[in-house]
């Protein structure tokens, strides 16, 4: 076996490096088995019980928990879990003989930071290698040797090797395969299981395979930090076996799982409901144990039986296949709504634009007052249906639409133009066309008459400079209009519509909740054959932000070579239509300084590189602004660290932030040079990545933890920038002070400021303050001789002075204003 | 009436009181050949003062009728304003108004200045003198525009930069000049400046006192007059025990440095090891906020690292073992 092959697979992420020291007993090395599978642990054991040496096993090295909070420093991260403690301890007992194994495996984390700090060392683990044989030739015992170190060693790195999840390829799995045939003790291990993981070959025993839908049905609430898995691999594990995650546990939720610190008004809750706790090992025990569920055909049906508007899948599929049988149409036109009970979500909204136009005809333009407004704004993010809605809702209600979008110009003029032929003509469309049976009874005994028009507005959002007195135009027209005017525009609170909205009824589309969603997109999937699980249709929902438009996009190119999609795929698809959310810089100084970022190691350096370049110029500003008020996560391991001398734990917990951040403010002191570099005389731009490493990534990397203002609202504004213009101000004052006073004083612009103002303005307001209105000709025989004008009088007046009584609130206010007088009379 | 320090100040060679030698050579300056000077020192050394004695010496009464005004130039992106002060013999700019611009002023305004003759003959020198002040402020490219000035229109004019450190000041340029320090006057000297002031204005000042401003100047005379006369004005009358009046920026900042020690250790005194280390900090901080663009960013970065480093030596944990790797 090669273990570097094993390394240099195409998608290598992790690297590891074995280092084992002999002990006196032992003259054997204990190897690493790089590739442990499920099956492995399960033949371990075996060889544990039935070993009859008994071995120690010690797993050295300081811990430390948190491995991916510090990435710059190579952890030491042989963690064992409560489960390898466990196993050793059985291993001692059983065993008679005293051995001592040491095994130290050491991780380097991350390579994403440090790839230069990947340390192969292939001849150790070579030589491992051979004495592993040794051992193994030796004698039966000192296979259970070998299992055991193993299993600490699997353990050890585990929580690393969860995210390759996905990624290990044919070539890994190959390797794995020779590995097993060539280690003869391993060679038990290959089981169909190991084939069947498929891309989770790699993983370890930690994040097991449950049966397929085992957690069908189940809800789980997760509160608490887990040990080897973070909070989002946990879920999907979940997801991923068709259960729910909810945040707030409730009577319905079936498991609570438990971590370290959980939240205590969740615990409350479990109390109060009696919910199963889980820790970790059991939620793990139990992803592995469950039975196979319903699959997902039945769960289907049991969901559509339960809901409501689903309840005549078959005839609706009957009626689609019926009608579209060329199935060349776009899905989403092939689902385009068709009724109003089509809709996800804001049905509300749509009935009551269906009441609207109805009434439109007897109300009309008469009526122009809060109740009744001739036009209609409709709002709403992408993809949600609004201009479905109401070409919907006019085919229902009669009326031929007149869209003008974003692809027609819209000025003043052009609006003019269409307009006035919409107004002033009648569609003659509606006496050719016969009787729609479609439409509903009502709509087509006005239909016979005939139809009228609308005027749909689409994408407002989209109208600019070319458009020019567009909406002035639009106001206008809805003034006078004789037929309904609907607008429609996905922000609401741009200021381009704050003049539309007072003569519009606003229809506020709110994105559709996931269960409003799922059964629609169940419905189509159903339609055309494509399997997917209720629980993976919320991942999907969940993903695309609720954009059903987007959804159907997905799953109908995912349809054109797949017949199924799991969550797994979902997972992906998500990742690769994940639509740049533009954030704002509260929501990216969150990111950065809370934990979320850091512990997820999906989160790579170069997505905080990504969020960093989002707001370039802010965020720097924001993390230095508010690095201070944090509550660095390094405080427990600090504390922890120097526990046992005789500090007061709030005193270390202050060392602590301290370290933290000093290092992150020499980081941002950095940060600031190479910002010289790149807007200073040299216009390094190149250097931009450098300097939101030194000046965002770094500092929030040391400082990250908990915020000690509270949850929301707690990150502030840059206050450097007030300050900042507050300083330039002062400046420009001293200098046109400097520049009066200049024949009389030598001083320059620093030097007045430090030395000068402090004097000088107590010699401005003495006479004031001790002869009150006789002192002022004295003020001003030195203004005079300074040539100082009565503004620069003011800007002495307010650098403040706590030390001194003679300070300008001293001043009479009577002596004030008559200076002020004497003043104006003198300098104008 | 203007304040002391201005009132007292010198007017001519003969009223200087210390640095006697560099009194004497400016004047042997001002009767033989007059070269290009460089004049630097601490603030508050009396440079200018000297400067203007010493243009006295040259020009007569004349020179202390000044007027200002404003040059503008147009560069291609902005317009700049430049003040002038001038006399009918001399001219005072300070190129670093304008920031990095400045090699306009030296290019433009300069040159021009340069180039024209001293067209009144009765004058006693046919040349112009031209102080430049913060010389060390300028930009390198304007240093490197002055070099040839300063040789080409030698007979026209004469230049004298006055600056705090000839460090910044390129070696071509050095060489062209007669380098002048004038040092800080020392406490005793400052001491006998403030008892003169005192006599002149009939105030009694106790040595103790004057003692007192003197060492709280930092050895900067203006400083010392400045808060002599802010004392005077605080109290009427200087009794021996009265308490020194910081100004407020110096208050602000005791009070920071105050902070930074007692939130640690409020009875002991910093040992050496910690003085050491954020003396080490400090200078590293201030060079860094020298390059960077800003200040704030470096000071607080300073101030929380010394924070650290008293802290840490008050709970005797050593450097090594704080780093968490």
């Amino acid at each position: 076996m090669d273990i570097r092959k094993y390394f240099s697979a195409p998608k290598k992420r992790k690297s590891f490096e074995a280092s084992i020291s002999n002990d006196d007993y032992l003259p054997e090395v204990e190897p690493i088995s790089p590739l442990p599978t499920k099956k492995t642990k399960r033949e371990q054991k075996n060889v544990e019980k039935k070993s009859p040496s008994k071995r120690a096993i010690r797993s050295p090295a300081s811990t430390s928990d948190d491995i991916d909070y510090l990435p710059e420093e190579e952890p030491i991260s042989p963690l064992p879990t409560k489960k390898t403690k466990r196993e050793q301890k059985n291993v001692k007992e059983k065993s008679p003989s005293k051995r001592v194994i040491k095994s130290s495996a050491s991780i380097s984390d991350d390579d994403d930071y440090l790839p230069e700090e990947e340390p192969i060392s292939p001849l150790p683990t070579k030589k491992t290698k051979r004495e592993q044989k040794n051992v193994e030739e030796k004698s039966p015992s000192k296979r259970a040797i070998k299992s055991s170190a193993s299993i600490s060693d699997d353990d050890d790195y585990l929580p690393e090797e969860e995210p390759i999840s996905p990624l290990p390829t044919k070539k890994t799995k190959r390797e794995q395969k020779n590995v097993e045939e060539k280690s003869p003790s391993k060679r038990v291990i290959k089981s169909p299981r190991s084939n069947k993981t498929g891309p989770m070959a790699s993983e370890s025993k930690e994040t097991p395979q449950g049966e397929d839908m085992c957690f069908f049905g189940k809800t789980f609430v997760f509160t608490g930090d887990l040990n080897t898995l973070d909070r989002e691999e946990a879920q999907d594990i979940v997801k991923r076996n068709g259960g729910r995650v909810t945040l707030q546990p409730s009577s319905r939720t079936s498991y609570v799982v438990v971590g370290q610190d959980p939240g205590p008004k969740k615990m409350e809750k479990v109390g109060q409901f009696k919910i199963p706790t889980l820790n970790e090992e059991q939620f793990l025990e139990l992803v592995r144990t469950s039975p196979k569920k319903a699959d997902s055909n039945v769960s289907i049906k049991k969901s559509s039986k339960s809901k409501g508007p689903i309840t005549k899948i078959s005839e609706a599929i009957a009626s689609v296949t019926s009608t579209d049988s060329n199935g060349t149409q776009l899905w989403t036109e092939k689902y385009r709504p068709k009724s109003l009970r089509d809709f996800c979500g804001n049905q509300n909204l749509v009935k009551d634009m269906a009441r609207w136009l109805s009434d439109w005809n007897e109300k009309g333009f008469k009526f122009k007052n809060k109740e009744w407004m001739p036009a209609l704004l409709i709002s709403g993010p992408p993809g949600i249906g609004k201009t479905s809605s109401v070409h919907l809702v006019a085919g229902l209600e009669g009326y031929e639409v007149i869209e003008l979008n974003a692809s027609d110009t819209r000025s003043k003029k052009t609006l003019e133009a269409a307009i006035k032929v919409a107004t002033k003509n009648t569609s003659i469309t509606g006496f050719f066309n016969p009787v729609n049976e479609k439409t509903s009874g009502k709509a087509s005994v006005k239909e016979v008459q005939k139809k009228r028009t609308l005027i749909l507005m689409d994408e407002l959002d989209g109208m600019s400079s070319g458009d020019r007195g567009g909406i002035a135009e639009l106001i206008q027209l809805i003034k006078k209009t004789r037929i309904p005017i609907v607008s429609i525009c996905n922000d609401i609170n741009s200021q381009k519509f704050k003049s539309l909205k007072s003569y519009c009824h606003e229809a506020r589309f709110a994105k559709p909740r996931v269960e409003q969603v799922r059964s629609r997109i169940m419905t189509i999937a159903t339609r055309e054959n494509l399997q997917i699980r209720p629980t993976d249709v919320d991942e999907l929902i969940r993903g695309s932000n609720s954009d059903i438009r987007q959804i159907l996009n997905m799953i109908s190119t995912w349809k054109i070579n797949h017949d199924s999609i799991d969550y797994d795929d979902i997972k992906a698809l998500n990742k690769t239509n994940e639509r740049h959310l533009r954030k704002n810089v509260f929501e990216i100084s969150k990111d950065f300084l809370s934990n979320d970022i850091w512990k997820s190691r999906k989160n790579t350096f170069n997505d905080k590189m990504k969020l960093y370049f989002q707001e370039h110029d802010l965020i720097p500003l924001m993390i230095f602004e508010n690095y201070i008020k944090m509550k660095p996560h390094t405080i427990t391991k600090f504390i922890k660290k120097f526990d046992n001398e005789d500090i007061k734990p709030d005193v270390l917990e202050k060392l602590a932030s301290l370290e933290a951040f000093a290092k992150a403010a020499d980081s941002m002191s950095y940060g600031d040079m190479v910002d010289k570099r790149i807007r200073g005389p040299r216009q390094e731009w190149n250097l931009m990545p450098m300097h939101g490493f030194f000046s965002t990534i770094a500092p929030a990397s040391y400082v990250h933890g908990f915020n000690k203002g509270g949850q929301f609202g707690q990150y502030k504004f840059p206050s450097w920038l007030g300050q900042n213009s507050k300083a330039q101000k002062i400046q420009r004052q001293l200098k046109e002070i400097q520049s009066h006073v200049r024949t009389k004083v030598s001083a320059d612009k620093g030097e007045i400021r430090e030395s000068y103002i402090p004097t000088l303005r107590k010699a401005l307001i003495k006479p004031l303050v001790d002869k009150k209105a006789d002192g002022m000709s004295d003020v001003i025989n030195i203004m005079d001789q300074y040539m100082i004008t009565k503004e620069q009088f003011d800007t002495i007046m307010e650098f403040k002075d706590e030390q001194t009584r003679y300070n300008a609130t001293e001043i009479a206010s009577t002596t004030k204003s008559s200076f002020t007088r004497k003043q104006v009379l003198i300098f104008i | 009436m203007s304040l002391w320090v201005d009132k007292y100040r010198p007017k001519s060679l003969e009223e200087l009181t210390y640095h006697s030698e560099l009194t004497n050579r400016l004047k042997i300056l001002a009767s033989s050949d007059f070269p290009h000077l460089l004049i630097y020192g601490p603030s508050g050394a009396g440079k200018k003062t000297r400067i203007s004695c010493l243009l006295e010496e040259l020009y007569g009464q004349g020179v202390r009728k000044l007027k200002t005004d404003v040059q503008t130039f147009t560069t291609p992106s902005r317009k700049l304003d430049i003040t002038v002060v001038s006399s009918k013999y001399h001219l005072e700019i300070t190129p670093n108004e304008v920031g990095y611009s400045d090699r306009v002023v030296i290019q433009e305004f300069l040159k021009d200045v340069a180039q024209t003759k001293q067209v009144d003959l009765s004058i006693k020198h046919d040349f112009k003198v031209v102080i430049i002040h913060e010389a060390d402020s300028l930009s390198r490219e304007s240093q490197a525009a002055l070099r040839r000035t300063m040789e080409l229109y030698m007979s026209n004019v004469r230049l004298i930069l006055c600056c705090k450190s000839p460090s910044k000041i390129i070696d071509p340029i050095r060489s062209r000049c007669l380098l002048i320090r004038v040092p800080a006057p020392t406490n005793d000297e400052i001491i006998e400046i403030l008892s003169d002031i005192a006599k002149k204005e009939n105030i009694k000042l106790p040595l103790k006192v004057a003692k007192l401003i003197a060492d709280q100047s930092n050895r900067d005379l203006r400083k010392a007059i400045l808060s002599f006369e802010s004392l005077y004005m605080e109290y009427d009358d200087l009794k021996e025990n009265i308490r020194y009046k910081f100004t407020d920026w110096e208050e602000i900042i005791n009070d920071i440095a105050n902070k930074i020690c007692l939130q640690h250790s409020p009875e002991e005194r910093a040992g050496n090891n910690v003085k050491c280390e954020i003396l080490e900090k400090a200078a590293e901080f201030e060079h860094r906020s020298v390059i960077g663009s800003k200040a704030i960013i470096h000071i607080e970065a300073f101030v929380i690292n010394a924070m650290y480093i008293i802290g840490r030596h008050k709970e005797g944990l050593n450097q090594n073992s704080m780093d968490i790797d």
